[in-house]
C-alpha cells in the first residue's frame, strides 16, 4: 500500500517536472546549451548530461568589473557594449547556489566517436540569460576537474527567422 | 651390376628430404633469432642510453641523485681550507647529451653557497664554473671550465661578469670523485679543439702499437694542473652579488671596488696530458635540457624591462617586484627555448624574443584589481573557495594581479604569479601585435602546444586554450618558470629554501605547482609537498621568505 503510494507521488513528481521543462524559455535554454556543447565537445565524447547554476554568472561580474573605467575596443567589450548591453543589468550580489542538470539530446556524433568522455559533472554552465525581447542569449560555460574551474568561456547566440544561432564566443580571462 | 639398393625408393627418400627440410628451417630459424636478437640488442642500446627524450628520465635522474648520495660524493665537493662554501648540485637542471649514439652525460652546474651571517646565497663563479658530471649514469666528475690564459691582473669590477660556456674556448679539467682520476680536454668555440682531437687518433695507435696495454695514459700523467678558489665571502661592493674566483695561476684576486678577497680552496692535480678521455662531452649547454625549455648556453638573454608598464593606480611597491622579474635572463632564454622547440631553429627562436623585447609599440599594463575569493558550492554538494591570485586579458596580454594576494602574500608568491601571468601574456601579445616571421613563431607557438589534429592553429577563443596552457606550463616548463623565480630569489637575497628538506631551486618549483596542480588538472611531482610550500608563500606562514616590498 505505502510502496503504491511513493510509486504514485514519484509519477506525479515527473509529471510535473516534465509539465515545468516545457516552458518556452526553459526549451529556448536546453537548445543553446546543447549548442554549446556541441562546440566544446566537437573531438570529444559530449556528455549525456550537464550541470547549470546562477552562481556562474560571477565570471561576468569579474569581467565586467575590468570594463569599469576603461573604454575598450576589443570583439568582446564591443558585443557587451552593444547587443548584449542588457547583460550589464545581470550583477547579483547573491546569486542561487542551486544547481539543475538537463539532459542533453543524443548527437549523431556520438556514434562510431572516438575521442575522450567528457564526465558530466566537469562540464557546468550559467542559467542562460536572455534579452528581454528574447531575441539575444549569452551562457557562460566553464570546464571544472576535481571541482577546480580550469576554463571559462562566454557564450553568446542570437535569434534569426526563429532558429537561435551561434555568434561568437570568448574567453574573458586566463588565470 | 645395377644393384637395387642403390635406388632408393621414394618412401626411404622421405626422412632424408625430411631431414634437409629440418635443417634447413633450423638455419633459417637461427638467422631469423639471430637477427630478431641483434634487433633487439639494437633497441635495448637505444633505450639504455640516456637522453632528454628517455621515458623514464625522471626516474634515471632520480636514481643518480641516489647513487651520488649513497656514496657520500658531496664530501668530496668540499673546499679544504674554509667551511663557509659548500658546493650543492643544481639537481633541477640536468642538462643531458649524448655523445657517439652510446654515452651519455648529464651534467648538473655546482651551485657554490656562500653563509653570509646564517643566510645562504649563491655566489657567482667568476674566471670558471664547476659542474657535477655524470658519465653514463655511472662515473662521478667534478667538470671545472676555464680559461687557462686569463690574465691574472685583470681586476674585478662592477662590470666583470659571471664566467659564460657559451663558444666555449678552453680547457675542462674533469676528476673522479670516484677513483682519483684526472683528464685535461681542450676546447675550441664549443668544440673539442683540433689540436686534441688528433690526440684521440694518436692514442688509438700508440694503444695498438703497445700489446696488453688497455690503459695508455697510465703511462704519460706527469702534469700537475692547479687551482685556487678565492671568494668575497659577502656580498661584494662590486654588483652586491657574493664572488668565487678561479685563478689557474693562483694569483690573489684584486677589486677594484675595495673587496677583500680569502682563498678557500686549492687543488692540484695530477693530469695525463696526452690521454684521450673517450667519447668526450662537448660543453654543458649542448644537448638539450631534462628540466624542459632550458639550454640556457644556447641564446643571449634579452631585456624584457620595456615590455611591461605599471598601470598609475598599482602599488607603487609592485615596481621593484616586476624589475626583478624582467631583468631575470632567464625569462628570456625561457622564452626562446620554447619558441625553439617548434621549429628547432635558434635564430627564428632568438629573433622573436628580440622583435617581443624591442617593439616600441608594447604596452602591457601591469595592474591590481580586486578578484574576490570565491566559495563555490559543486553539483555533489561539497563547497570549493576559488582563490584567483592574477588573470591576464587574452586580447591584450594585459596582466591584472589580485589585490587580496597583493596584501597577504609574500614578496616570492607575487612574482611567482606575476612570472605565470606574463608567460600568457607574452604567448598572446607575440601572435597578436607581431608581424612576421617574429609572429608566426609565436603562433606556431600556439600550435605547436596546442597541437590541434588537422594542423591548422587554435583560435585565440579555443574555448579550452586556458586551460591548455597550464596544462603545457605543468608538462613543459614549470622548471624553467622555477628556475626564473630562483633567480629573482637570489636578487632579492633569498639564497636558501625556508623548507630545509628541499633545495630552493624545488621549493620554486613547488610555488608554482601549488596553482598547477588544480589549474591544469594534472598531478604535482610531490603534491601535498607544494600544496604546503604554496600555501606558506602566498598566505606569508610562518617560515616564508616574507614580504619586504609591498607591506598591506
Amino acid at each position: 500500500m505505502i510502496k503504491n503510494m511513493i510509486f504514485s507521488i514519484a509519477i506525479v513528481g515527473s509529471a510535473h517536472c516534465i509539465a515545468t521543462q516545457n516552458t518556452p524559455e526553459l526549451k529556448d535554454e536546453s537548445i543553446i546549451i546543447n549548442k554549446v556543447i556541441d562546440i566544446v565537445s566537437d573531438k570529444e565524447v559530449r556528455p549525456k548530461s550537464v550541470f547549470i547554476s546562477e552562481q556562474l554568472l560571477s565570471n561576468l561580474d569579474r569581467y565586467l568589473t575590468n570594463q569599469e573605467g576603461e573604454k575598450k575596443s576589443d570583439s568582446l567589450s564591443l558585443l557587451i557594449q552593444g547587443k548584449w548591453n542588457y547583460l550589464k543589468e545581470v550583477k547579483s550580489d547573491s546569486y542561487s547556489m542551486a544547481w539543475k542538470q538537463l539532459l542533453l539530446s543524443k548527437a549523431a556524433l556520438d556514434k562510431n566517436h572516438v575521442g575522450n568522455k567528457i564526465k558530466a559533472d566537469d562540464v557546468r554552465l550559467s542559467t542562460v540569460q536572455f534579452s528581454p525581447d528574447g531575441t539575444k542569449a549569452f551562457v557562460v560555460y566553464s570546464r571544472t576537474s576535481k571541482n577546480i574551474t580550469q576554463t571559462t568561456v562566454f557564450f553568446f547566440f542570437e535569434k534569426k527567422n526563429g532558429i537561435w544561432a551561434h555568434t561568437a564566443h570568448y574567453i574573458p580571462f586566463f588565470d | 651390376m645395377k644393384t637395387k639398393n642403390k635406388l632408393i625408393p621414394l618412401r626411404t627418400r622421405i626422412p632424408n628430404v625430411k631431414t634437409i627440410a629440418i635443417i634447413l628451417l633450423s638455419l633459417i630459424a637461427l638467422i631469423t633469432s639471430r637477427c630478431a636478437k641483434d634487433r633487439l640488442v639494437s633497441d635495448a642500446i637505444v633505450s639504455k642510453t640516456l637522453s632528454a627524450n628517455s621515458p623514464d628520465l625522471q626516474k634515471r635522474l632520480e636514481a643518480i641523485k641516489k647513487s651520488y648520495e649513497q656514496q657520500k660524493l658531496q664530501q668530496k665537493l668540499q673546499p679544504k681550507k674554509i667551511d663557509k662554501i659548500s658546493w650543492t648540485p643544481d639537481w633541477d637542471h640536468p642538462k643531458i647529451q649524448v655523445v657517439n649514439d652510446s654515452v651519455s652525460y648529464v651534467f648538473y652546474q655546482l651551485l657554490g653557497q656562500v653563509d653570509v651571517n646564517g643566510k645562504h646565497q649563491i655566489a657567482k663563479q667568476i674566471n670558471g664554473r664547476l659542474y657535477l658530471m655524470v658519465k653514463n649514469e655511472l662515473d662521478f666528475y667534478k667538470a671545472f671550465y676555464y680559461d687557462p690564459k686569463i690574465d691574472p691582473n685583470e681586476k674585478i669590477n662592477k662590470n666583470t661578469k659571471e664566467f659564460d660556456l657559451k663558444s666555449f674556448t678552453g680547457n675542462l679539467l674533469l676528476s673522479s670523485l670516484q677513483n682519483g682520476g684526472n683528464y685535461l680536454l681542450d676546447y675550441s668555440n664549443g668544440r673539442l679543439s683540433d689540436s686534441y682531437r688528433k690526440k684521440g687518433v694518436l692514442a688509438v695507435k700508440k694503444m695498438q702499437s703497445v700489446k696488453g696495454t688497455t690503459s695508455y695514459w697510465q703511462q704519460e700523467c706527469n702534469s700537475v694542473v692547479r687551482n685556487c678558489t678565492f671568494s668575497s665571502l659577502s656580498p661584494s661592493w662590486c654588483g652586491g652579488s657574493v664572488n668565487i674566483v678561479f685563478s689557474p695561476t693562483c694569483s690573489w684576486p684584486q677589486s677594484t671596488c675595495g673587496d677583500v678577497y680569502s682563498l678557500v680552496d686549492s687543488d692540484e692535480a695530477v693530469v695525463c696530458e696526452d690521454v684521450w678521455y673517450p667519447d668526450p662531452p662537448t660543453d654543458p649547454g649542448d644537448g638539450g635540457s631534462g628540466g624542459g625549455g632550458g639550454g640556457d648556453g644556447e641564446f643571449q638573454p634579452v631585456a624584457l624591462a620595456r615590455t611591461i608598464t605599471i598601470d598609475p593606480n598599482t602599488r607603487p611597491c609592485l615596481e621593484s617586484i616586476k624589475n626583478a622579474v624582467v631583468n631575470a635572463a632567464e625569462f628570456s632564454v625561457t622564452m626562446a627555448s620554447l619558441l625553439k622547440q617548434v621549429h628547432n631553429d635558434n635564430t627564428k627562436a632568438q629573433n622573436a624574443v628580440l622583435a617581443l623585447a624591442n617593439n616600441t609599440n608594447i604596452s602591457i599594463t601591469l595592474g591590481e584589481k580586486t578578484i574576490p575569493y570565491q566559495t563555490v558550492t559543486n553539483p555533489d554538494g561539497t563547497t570549493s573557495v576559488r582563490e584567483t591570485h592574477g588573470e591576464t586579458d587574452p586580447i591584450t596580454g594585459n596582466i591584472k594581479l589580485n589585490t587580496l594576494v597583493l596584501n597577504e602574500a609574500s614578496d616570492l608568491a607575487v612574482a611567482a604569479t606575476l612570472i605565470h601571468e606574463m608567460m600568457h601574456s607574452y604567448f598572446v601579445w607575440g601572435a597578436n601585435n607581431l608581424t612576421g616571421e617574429e609572429a608566426m613563431a609565436f603562433s606556431d607557438l600556439n600550435r605547436y602546444l596546442f597541437d590541434q589534429e588537422d594542423g591548422t592553429p587554435h583560435p585565440y577563443n579555443y574555448p579550452e586554450l586556458g586551460a591548455m596552457q597550464h596544462m603545457q606550463m605543468a608538462e613543459t616548463y614549470v622548471n624553467s618558470m622555477a628556475n626564473i623565480l630562483a633567480t629573482v630569489a637570489a636578487s632579492k637575497g633569498i639564497g636558501a629554501s625556508p623548507d630545509t628538506s628541499i633545495s630552493l631551486g624545488e621549493y620554486c618549483r613547488d610555488i608554482f605547482w601549488g596553482s598547477l596542480q588544480q589549474t591544469s588538472g594534472l598531478d604535482a611531482p610531490n603534491a601535498a609537498r607544494s600544496k604546503a610550500n604554496s600555501e606558506r608563500e602566498y598566505k606569508n606562514q610562518t617560515g616564508s621568505t616574507g614580504k619586504n616590498d609591498c607591506q598591506p
